[in-house]
């Protein structure tokens, strides 16, 4: 078997914070022991609640945030431990794109300068000329040549995104990392962008890194997903098997905390307190003082990542004793949600 | 490294950009004024020898103070002479005395900033202690040093204002490119393999000018009047050449008896003054790119 696209194994990171005044320095470890497989054309969904480290693997994937410690092989190459000259060939295979459309693109640029900077940078041979290639890449998001002598502010949100997404897509990558791509967007304008970045992907064959804190967009376009908590990775699996039956009660808990429309049923228990300080995080299994499965045990020992299934990795002592799941809320048990299931049907055309 | 790094990038359509700041330009009534004023004070200052009347150092002991006639539209001086003439003449000057000094400081503070708030490290550290070190002392004391060492002579005056005005548009300069540098797009240049020369060129460079605009409008001000005291000291614009510095110090000596000779250059400072604050002012509001 060849090697798998992306390959991310014992991905660590530590931030040293607290400085001198501070008594001593302190540190995070925000992003702990990440492994996971990423597939040519395939998407793999990262969620997680705000400040559990997503963001960072994406960003350690790519060297902008230097590792801690583990290794990241970009079809079977080794990427960590490059200097930088010698990466630079390997950013060419992978882009980034960012939450929010407003900062991530240069105000004083115009269109045509921020897509075709990747092209120049990577001297890529565009005869018969850059403008001819940039209005190519305008097309494949669905803006025009007219847009090319604009400038970032002239543009709504999603189209900010779509050129964000023409900038990400200039130097054909096979990888591309989603940081939130939807999260600034109005609903319409999402399911918009998913369907986009859906066909782009049937297009290239790209694979995707989807990290999203919204459960929905996630489900609709990813074909694994991937759950963190506190910098830890809880649990991995095919989409359908993961939001039919979750093994982590971390993972129930996100997924019955997913706002439902009013359907009947009585409204789960929500998950309380709040995420810990990753600073201070708890012992053992980091989601034991929340979780309502806790045992002495949890509390003790980091559970170990176990295959409770082909392709499903869970990191819960009690994976195999919990009660059964009641399922997600009959609500979001349409394949997708009927309001944004009428808009995406709106959008396919 | 730096022509490769620049001969790599797009030829900016300048004509589309500018053509957008003088669009939004036109919009501010206020600014267009302003720029009316200074404009008319350029072509005073220029044309100085064919508009003044008189020969701005010819004494008269017969018309020594004389309040404004028809001979002497503005009156005269303490030495008899043509206070308007002395004006227009100053105008040279003074608006030199602004206009030299934030050339320095822009031009030395801007890569420094950029050094300094971009690159970081050792360098940020050494610049801001230096920085902190000139912030200590009063900007018009270190003028005055910088002057008196330098010798007197009104370019020298100019350079030492420049230079006194450095650290705070260090600061400045440094403080934008800092906040530039943690923007979105600055990390996406980054991801795409971008050296670090050219991402200090080509996307924190512009975006940090827009701050610093209204900073040089308010310091060309306050240099026209530092030029003034330094002229007073005796360290700028040497006598008997006009500028309107000098002419305000001299003037304050006779203040109850020749109003008129205050009158005229502080009028002349005040308008220029408010109009390069209120042109900077709609510049940076047409420069931001931000804004529709």
């Amino acid at each position: 078997m060849s090697a798998p696209l992306l390959s991310v194994r014992g991905l660590r990171k530590e931030f040293a914070v607290g400085g001198l005044f501070s008594g001593g320095r302190g540190r995070v470890v925000a992003v702990d022991d990440v492994s996971f497989d990423l597939e040519a054309g395939e998407t793999l969904g990262l969620v997680g609640e705000s400040g559990c480290g997503k963001s960072t693997t994406g960003r350690l994937i790519l060297r902008l945030v230097e590792p801690t410690a583990g290794s990241v092989r970009l079809r079977g190459q080794e990427l960590s431990g490059l200097k930088p000259h010698a990466m630079i060939s390997h950013r060419r295979d992978m882009q980034l794109i960012f939450q929010d459309p407003y900062s991530s693109l240069n105000p004083s640029m115009m269109v045509r300068e921020i897509i075709g900077e990747p092209l120049q940078v990577h001297g890529v041979d565009t005869t018969p000329g850059i403008d001819r290639r940039v209005a190519e890449l305008l097309a494949l998001v669905g803006l025009g040549p007219q847009h090319m002598r604009r400038f970032p502010h002239e543009f709504s949100g999603g189209q900010r995104q779509r050129i964000g997404i023409a900038r990400a897509l200039a130097l054909e990558p096979r990888l591309i990392i989603c940081d939130e791509p939807v999260s600034a967007l109005d609903v319409s304008v999402q399911a918009q962008t998913l369907n986009l970045l859906r066909r782009l992907q049937a297009q290239t064959g790209v694979g995707l890194l989807f990290i999203s804190h919204d459960l929905m967009a996630v489900r609709y376009i990813a074909q694994r997903v991937a759950v963190m908590y506190l910098g830890r990775l809880v649990e991995t699996a095919p989409t359908t098997v993961l939001f039919d039956a979750p093994l982590h009660p971390y993972t129930r808990a996100l997924l019955d905390a997913v706002p439902a429309p009013e359907h009947g049923a009585a409204p789960r228990p929500l998950l309380e307190g709040e995420l810990p300080s990753p600073l201070a995080p708890p012992s053992g299994c980091h989601f034991h003082p929340r979780c309502p499965f806790a045992t002495a045990r949890c509390a003790a020992e980091a559970p170990a990542v176990v295959e409770a299934a082909p392709g499903h990795g869970v990191a819960c002592h009690h994976a195999t004793t919990l009660p059964a799941w009641p399922g997600l809320s009959p609500a979001l048990t349409h394949p997708v949600e009927p309001r944004l299931a009428r808009l995406l049907a709106r959008f396919h055309a | 490294m730096a022509s490769a790094a620049l001969a790599g990038t797009l030829q900016p359509a300048a004509d589309g950009r500018l053509r957008r700041v003088l669009r939004r330009l036109r919009r501010q009534p206020a600014s267009l004024v302003a720029g009316g004023i200074i404009l008319a004070f350029i072509i005073i200052a220029l044309a100085a020898p064919w508009v003044a009347p008189q020969d701005p150092l010819a004494s008269s002991f017969l018309q020594v103070r004389k309040p404004p006639s028809a001979a002497h539209w503005l009156g005269t001086d303490e030495v008899g002479r043509d206070v308007f003439s002395r004006l227009i003449w100053g105008a040279r000057t003074s608006m030199l005395a602004g206009l030299i000094p934030v050339l320095v400081a822009l031009s030395i503070s801007l890569p420094l900033g950029l050094l300094s708030g971009y690159g970081g490290g050792w360098i940020d550290m050494v610049l801001m202690r230096v920085v902190d070190a000139m912030l200590a002392i009063p900007f018009l004391i270190i003028a005055i040093a910088l002057a008196a060492f330098l010798g007197p002579d009104i370019w020298n005056a100019m350079l030492a204002i420049g230079i006194a005005a450095l650290p705070i548009f260090v600061r400045l300069a440094r403080a934008a490119a800092m906040s530039v540098r943690a923007e979105d797009y600055v990390e996406a240049t980054r991801s795409i393999g971008s050296s670090p020369l050219r991402i200090a060129v080509r996307h924190i460079l512009p975006n940090m000018l827009p701050p610093l605009l209204v900073q040089t409008s308010v310091m060309a001000a306050s240099a026209i009047i530092a030029e003034a005291s330094l002229s007073f000291l005796g360290l700028g614009q040497q006598p008997p050449a006009p500028s309107w510095g000098s002419m305000l110090n001299a003037a304050q000596r006779h203040m109850a008896a020749a109003p008129w000779m205050a009158i005229a250059p502080g009028c002349a400072i005040f308008l220029l003054v408010i109009s390069l604050n209120l042109f900077g002012d709609g510049l940076r509001d047409a420069l931001d790119p931000k804004r529709g």
